[in-house]
């Protein structure tokens, strides 16, 4: 009698797991296989069969022991386990590749739906910058095409140059371990990473890197310029061994990228590189179709954007046009008026100067003729003295009103001097005024406007006058120096107060009855436009120095303006 | 003595001008109109002329130019209540431009240094 074979128990689940799940259908009841069961509470019990076979049983040890027992015992039992295992494996095998293909279908869903969100957006947005970054996050956002790196090259305005534009990613390996974070292949909404801009930054160094790149369009042997002319697709995958692709690569560090053209309608508007600068990813050709799709859509929408820019610049620049435009011409109808005034207040003056000429004119004859002391005569002083000031108010009135050109002369500066002082020297004897020159005898012919520097010096030394109605001393002297022609004149009289010596310059500021307050503004006013300066040293009770700074200026002014002059006599 | 001829066609600045300048001891011979100056320039041969710009009939710078055409020698002061014509006197070929004022020590002055020019030369 042959032995009966012994048949293989099934191992005890429970013994070989040492499990005390005794809430587990299979708890001390061996009589199934315990991958067999749905409902077994050890890891992955609660998976489908296939997942639960495939991934856990195969590999728990109550199968591995089932197989052992199983081995040697018969022939064809062997044959059929090797069988079984092979397949098992084959299935295990196939189910990976299967769950493989199911995650890279998943991201490229995740990718396009990425994509179609940053279409939209970028549909939807016509400032150009904004589709630019846009573009280029799309790129290496993780969620979308997820590459370490961007760049965005635009065709210039003249249509010479390829230039450097805008760039997203890290710049060096430090940084990219520092912004890792940014890189990770998280899903992140499109408005976050929008948001994250702001640290991406213009003047970051991967931007300030791209826009320092810059390349003629007529260079043909570049890699960007090729991609663009040829409107193809270059994926440099060693550009070390490329030499058209060296200038590139060095510079961007990055010896693997690949160039996508965006040309639209023929129109060649730039390109875009990426990279997989940090990780080394290898860019496959598979993935650089869906890309220039992409590429193609991203041209069309920087077109876009630009072309509404360009627009809206030009519609703001019409704008301000048209409303300089509209000032100008009010401008142009105030001045106008001012003219027509100006030309009133001329012929005004002219009528009122005449009478005045008369009455002041005549009161000055009978000045002379009545008797010293007369109350007649203090009357006839009164008059001569209003007149005068009237007159004086009048000249000042004009001259202010007037903007006339400088007449540029070479002038002997002292020689103005002494003709001025010639002037005022009866005055001066009148009022027991001594006078005292003190001019530097060698001083060069400056370039000045001769009537308007002796309308400044004829304020200047009225003033002093006025200043000591008791007599005193008027100094006046010229020097040069350092390039600088100084004229002071100086008095012996009252002074002015210190908080009133900021003011003396303002126009129909006055401390003196019968002072118009327009003499000192019209000499400062007609100093600067010298280009000099006038000043003031003064004490209370001891009397002022004003100072006049002139430049000495070259002849060669002179001769120019000798020009305007043969000119004007020409006319 | 030095002769000054006046023309200016307000009667009353004749007189002012005839009272003050002969007191500096000049001849004043007056002209109402530059018509009359053109006929007396001739006849008194002044050694200066002041001359008002704005007259009726025949102005101020018509009436320098007749004179100019006859003697050239003779210096002419323009002496006018306008101010802005300043610069251009010497375009008119005038020697000196004196705004009409009550006190009259620059026309004198001006005068008295033509004069003085005249006799140095």
């Amino acid at each position: 009698m042959g032995e009966k074979p012994v048949e293989p128990s099934l191992p005890k689940c429970w013994e070989v797991k040492q499990c005390r799940r005794k809430d587990c259908p299979l708890y001390e009841n061996p009589s199934v296989g315990c991958w067999l069961v749905d409902n077994a509470l050890c890891e992955g019990g609660g998976r489908p069969f296939e997942d639960r076979f495939l991934m856990i049983c195969t590999r728990c040890p109550v199968f591995l022991e089932v197989r052992k027992r199983a081995q040697g015992r018969r022939i064809a039992d062997k044959a059929i386990l090797t069988t079984f295992d092979r397949m098992v494996n084959n299935l295990y095998s196939y189910h990976i590749s299967l769950k493989e293909s199911n995650r890279l279908l998943e991201k490229q869903i995740a990718t396009l739906g990425f994509v179609q969100e940053v279409a939209e957006a970028v549909l939807g947005s016509f400032k150009p910058d904004e589709v630019l970054y846009m573009v280029l996050t799309a790129l290496t956002a993780g969620e979308g095409f997820g590459f370490n790196r961007a760049f965005l090259f635009l065709v210039d305005d003249a249509g010479e140059m390829l230039e450097g534009k805008m760039a997203v990613g890290p710049y060096d390996y430090e940084e990219a371990s520092r912004i890792w974070g940014q890189l990770s292949r998280e899903r992140r909404p499109l408005e976050e990473l929008m948001r994250d801009r702001a640290g991406t930054g213009r003047d970051s160094r991967i931007n300030r890197l791209v826009k320092s790149m810059r390349f003629a369009l007529s260079d043909q042997e570049n890699v960007l310029i090729r991609s663009l002319m040829e409107n193809r697709v270059i994926n440099v995958t060693n550009a070390l061994e490329d030499e058209r692709a060296a200038q590139v690569a060095g510079t961007l560090k990055s010896d693997a990228f690949a160039v996508f053209p965006l040309v639209k309608e023929e129109r060649r508007i730039g390109v875009i590189v990426v990279d997989n600068f940090v990780t080394r990813n290898p860019i496959l050709t598979e993935e650089l179709e869906p890309l220039a799709a992409f590429t193609s859509f991203a041209a069309l929408a920087i077109d876009n954007a630009s072309l509404h820019d360009r627009l809206r610049r030009q519609v703001l620049e019409l704008d301000k046009a048209h409303r300089r435009l509209r000032s100008q011409r009010e401008v142009i109808a105030r001045s106008h008026q001012l003219a027509e005034m100006g030309r009133l207040a001329a012929d005004l003056a002219h009528e009122i100067r005449n009478p005045m000429t008369l009455i002041g004119g005549f009161a000055r004859v009978l000045l002379r003729d009545l008797p010293e002391n007369s109350q007649a005569r203090q009357r006839a002083q009164i008059i001569a003295d209003e007149v005068a000031r009237l007159e004086k108010l009048l000249s000042d009135a004009l001259q202010m009103a007037k903007e006339e050109k400088l007449k540029w002369e070479m002038e002997d500066i002292n020689f103005l001097i002494v003709e001025t002082l010639n002037l005022v020297s009866s005055e001066c004897a009148e009022k027991s005024i001594r006078v005292v020159r003190d001019l530097q005898d060698d001083l060069p012919q400056v370039l000045v406007d001769r009537h308007k520097l002796k309308e400044v010096l004829i304020n200047l030394l009225q003033n002093a006058i006025q200043s000591m109605p008791e007599g005193g001393t008027l100094s006046v002297s010229s020097r040069e120096s350092d390039g600088t022609l100084l004229v002071s004149v100086a008095d012996t009289g009252v002074g002015i107060p210190e908080d009133e010596k900021e003011m003396i310059f303002n126009p129909f500021y006055t401390t003196r009855p019968g002072g118009t307050g327009l003499g000192l503004p019209l000499a400062n006013r007609i100093v600067q436009q010298m280009g000099g300066t006038l000043s003031v040293e003064s004490e209370e009770g001891h009397g002022s120095i004003f100072t006049m700074a002139l430049p000495l200026r070259t002849a060669q002014r002179s001769e120019s303006h000798k020009d305007s002059d043969s000119y004007s006599r020409a006319r | 003595m030095a002769t000054v001829m006046v023309v200016d066609d307000d009667a009353a600045l004749r007189m002012l001008y005839q009272e003050e300048l002969s007191r500096e001891g000049w001849e004043v011979v007056l002209a109402a109109s530059g018509q009359e100056a053109i006929e007396k320039v001739s006849e008194k041969r002044p050694d200066v002329i002041v001359l008002d710009i704005r007259m009726e009939g025949l102005d101020g710078l018509e009436t320098l130019q007749k004179i100019m055409t006859g003697d050239k020698s003779i210096p002419v002061v323009l002496n006018t209540a306008y101010s802005s014509y300043q610069d251009d006197f010497r375009t008119w070929a005038a020697d000196a431009y004196i705004v009409k004022s009550s006190d009259l020590s620059e026309l004198k002055t001006t005068i008295r240094k033509i004069l003085k020019d005249k006799k140095v030369e």
